[in-house]
């Protein structure tokens, strides 16, 4: 009872954070991807299991909200949170090294995903628009720079949370 | 050992749920246009958006309270200010007026269909998600406020400046998603202002947009104006809509590349109106 309240406040406060107040501080659409970031943290903390199920449940409330093509980021986001679940006892975690690289992976992974599925369904929405722009790079430094802070303050929000419970 | 079978057991476990999770995906984008589908998504849509709207909401309001408290210092100032244009527009509104009625008297006379006429509703943006900055937006005004399907959106820019935006694709109870111009699924009749040169402004999810159909032998320069063209169905001839930003010809092909910065993609927009047609339109 207790992890899934924890959860459903970590899933609002996410959803704000991605959906709402990015109108007030993101600049030409480079914004931080929470979401990916939390899904990442939580699939190298507790496995691909963990992993999947975030990415499904994030991907879809994604999809939920947009007017993109629906399922396309539960499709990424799920492929993205299982691959780094895959990394769980294979590397030290709590390198920042570690955490950008893994995090770099999915984000390509989701990135050439999204374009993937937009070649193959080319009646929705003009392909052409699906080119790897600056914007698409700048986003994706911008994100691997912020992770190893992002996942620090994961990881202090979780030894908090896990010493109150215990 | 028992941790090793333990390991193995979840790891099958989470394979077997990823392809359990990649066919749910999977058939979620080949139905997505099933009615089934859409009314599931459409459900938890309506589950999600009003904490959403409410977040919004309060954010909104707390951001207004710190504007209306430095606006207070700076409204005896503009007061004056506007007492002085109020003097002056009230003369030109008297001329205006005259002006519709001629109008109206000349095409009743001439068998012309009457100007379009449409109700303005303001609304705020709520959600703008920045990695499909240039595709939609969702405003927190829907059905129940009398938004209908396609109606046009305008955004308000330097406080004053209106500029077309968007137009409505999805209505829900209270709130409603508005596809942007800079979408790749937009596509509107354009003019360059200060001439009759008519052409299309597609969008192609960047922040600029391309005109087509503009022959290369017409003469361009970079910061003409363009605004909406009267072929267009949705919104009124006249609306700006942003500047040349750059121009190419090519020696084959009889067109001229051209790509325009919309007026709505240069600064923030918080507020946007929905222009909804009247019934007897």
């Amino acid at each position: 009872m207790y992890s899934f309240i924890i959860s459903f406040i970590y899933y609002l406060f996410l959803i704000i954070l991605q959906f709402v107040l990015s109108k007030y501080i993101s600049f030409s659409g480079i914004y931080p991807n929470f979401i990916l970031m939390f899904i990442v943290y939580n699939a190298l903390n507790k496995g691909p299991l963990k992993g999947e199920l975030t990415g499904f449940l994030y991907g879809l409330t994604w999809d939920i909200l947009s007017t993109d093509i629906f399922g396309i980021r539960t499709l990424t986001f799920t492929i993205a949170g299982y691959l780094a679940g895959k990394f769980n006892k294979k590397l030290n975690k709590n390198q920042p090294l570690t955490q950008v690289i893994v995090m770099g992976i999915c984000l390509i992974v989701s990135q050439f995903g999204i374009s993937l599925i937009y070649i193959i369904m080319p009646n929705d929405i003009n392909s052409t628009s699906f080119e790897l722009t600056h914007f698409v790079w700048l986003s994706v430094i911008f994100n691997l720079v912020l992770t190893p802070f992002v996942f620090k303050i994961l990881s202090t929000i979780d030894k908090k949370l896990n010493y109150f419970h215990n | 050992m028992t941790f090793n079978i333990n390991n193995n057991k979840s790891h099958k476990h989470a394979n077997r749920l990823f392809w359990v999770l990649i066919c749910i995906s999977l058939l979620m984008i080949s139905a997505r246009l099933t009615p089934t589908i859409q009314a599931m998504k459409y459900l938890a849509y309506s589950v999600l958006s009003p904490t959403l709207k409410l977040t919004s909401d309060s954010f909104t309001g707390t951001n207004n309270l710190i504007f209306n408290i430095i606006n207070i210092i700076k409204v005896n100032q503009e007061n004056i200010k506007l007492k002085k244009q109020l003097l002056d527009l009230s003369d030109q509104l008297k001329d205006y007026q005259s002006l519709i009625n001629d109008n109206v008297r000349l095409r009743q006379l001439l068998n012309l269909p009457q100007k379009n006429h449409s109700t303005t509703i303001f609304a705020n943006v709520i959600i703008r998600e920045p990695s499909q900055w240039y595709q939609w937006m969702i405003i927190n005004k829907g059905s129940e406020d009398g938004i209908k399907q396609d109606s046009p959106v305008i955004a308000i820019v330097n406080n004053s400046q209106y500029c077309a935006f968007g137009r409505i694709v999805e209505i829900y109870k209270s709130t409603s998603k508005v596809a942007l111009l800079t979408n790749s699924l937009s596509s509107i009749p354009a003019q360059i202002k200060n001439s009759q040169i008519d052409c299309l402004a597609d969008g192609y999810n960047s922040q600029y947009l391309k005109l087509n159909y503009i022959p290369q032998f017409v003469e361009l320069n970079i910061g003409d104006e363009i605004i909406t063209s009267q072929l267009n169905s949705s919104f009124d001839k006249g609306i700006d809509i942003g500047k040349i930003v750059k121009i190419s010809k090519t020696n084959s092909g009889e067109y001229s590349d051209v790509s325009v910065m919309p007026y709505s993609q240069m600064e923030r927009v918080y507020e946007v109106v929905v222009l909804v047609p009247n019934e007897e339109n």
